[in-house]
């Protein structure tokens, strides 16, 4: 029943698809965990090198200009973690670290400027208070 | 910034014009493998630097003060990468302050606040200046002999604290140059170890015009990368 030219051409045809499936896969899964490393570093670097008390106080006393100084600077990421890395390690990370650092930076000096808001807003219910008091 | 700054003051003030070296460096750290990673580095005062990598793969990295190349000659590609700021050398930093006994802290505004003295050791105490506290944190210098064995600093949030030891001091030329540092960091979620191992220093050597003057092949696709 399974003889003849088709069926041998057809068998060969799915060895070929096998061996590539099976040389191909590792090779996609490498490429993919060392994405998701690279990402990974990346963002433990961000997070490492990103200073969020300095952000905090940008928003705090720089207010929506902190804010914006925070959302407009572009942080770097460091040469020295590229150095002997694939250039897919290079591309992912350097992505990653932009994201991360400028996300750290934008969250903190938000925090930090409704911090500063929430003080303005005490100390005029204060300041209200006391002058319908007298 | 502040190693970045540190880097340019101190190669502006050492009278040391070039640097050419083979590095190793070894990186393990908390849940990872060791990574290890060697090389020829030139080095040209204040920004330009170029990086043969030779493992664990071909990379020659070349930098110049607002401007990173990469270019992976067997995979035959490249970056080009233009920066807002400019590039801090690297691999030298650790060499260029180890000239310093002040490790050019002074020059930054940095004060010294307290020193001690620890048997052979001479422990000094470095606050920054009141209006960069925020961004910059404190640094303890030890000296032993005059040379700078030990540095400790942490981030003015006092979140990250780095140690670095300094150590196999050898004379080239007028000055004596650790051949190895290795620097531990420590955060919320790591600890990481560093360890540069340096070879064949020489200072003020002449740089090869073919390396001061390297360009990718035209053939090569570059991705070009704005940070």
């Amino acid at each position: 029943m399974f003889t003849g030219v088709p069926f041998r051409n057809a068998l060969k045809v799915f060895s070929i698809l096998l061996v590539a499936i099976m040389v191909l896969s590792p090779m996609t899964i490498m490429a993919q965990d060392e994405s998701t490393n690279a990402c990974m570093q990346a963002e433990q670097d961000a997070a490492m090198n990103t200073n969020g008390t300095l952000w905090f106080a940008a928003g705090c006393l720089g207010g929506i200009v902190g804010l914006l100084v925070a959302y407009a600077i572009q942080p770097n990421p460091p040469a020295s973690k590229l150095v002997g890395k694939s250039p897919t390690y290079v591309a992912t990370y350097t992505d990653c670290y932009r994201s991360k650092a400028k996300n750290i930076q934008t969250h903190k000096a938000l925090l930090g400027c409704g911090v500063a808001a929430g003080f303005y807003l005490v100390y005029w219910v204060v300041i209200a208070a006391a002058a319908s008091s007298t | 910034m502040l190693v970045f700054l540190l880097a340019v003051l101190l190669s502006l003030s050492s009278g040391i014009q070039t640097i050419v070296l083979d590095f190793q460096r070894v990186t393990t750290e908390t849940g990872k493998q060791e990574e290890s990673i060697s090389g020829r580095l030139y080095f040209k005062q204040p920004f330009w630097m170029f990086v043969q990598v030779q493992k664990p793969l071909k990379q020659i990295m070349m930098s110049d003060r607002r401007e990173l190349w990469i270019y992976y000659p067997v995979e035959k590609t490249a970056f080009h990468i233009t920066t807002k700021k400019d590039n801090p050398p690297i691999f030298v930093q650790g060499i260029l302050g180890a000239l310093k006994e002040d490790f050019g802290l002074e020059k930054l505004g940095y004060k010294l606040t307290q020193h001690k003295v620890l048997g052979d050791t001479l422990l000094t105490i470095w606050e920054p200046p009141a209006d960069k506290a925020k961004a910059l944190g404190k640094f303890e210098l030890y000296l032993a002999d005059s040379r700078l064995v030990k540095a400790f600093s942490q981030s003015s949030d006092g979140k990250t604290k780095s140690e670095s030891i300094y150590s196999n001091y050898k004379k080239v030329g007028n000055f004596w140059i650790p051949f190895e540092i290795e620097t531990k960091t420590k955060d919320a979620w790591r600890v990481k170890q560093e360890i540069i191992r340096y070879k064949n220093i020489k200072l003020n050597s002449v740089i090869p015009d073919s390396l001061l003057h390297f360009a990718i092949p035209e053939k090569i696709p570059v991705k070009e990368v704005k940070w």
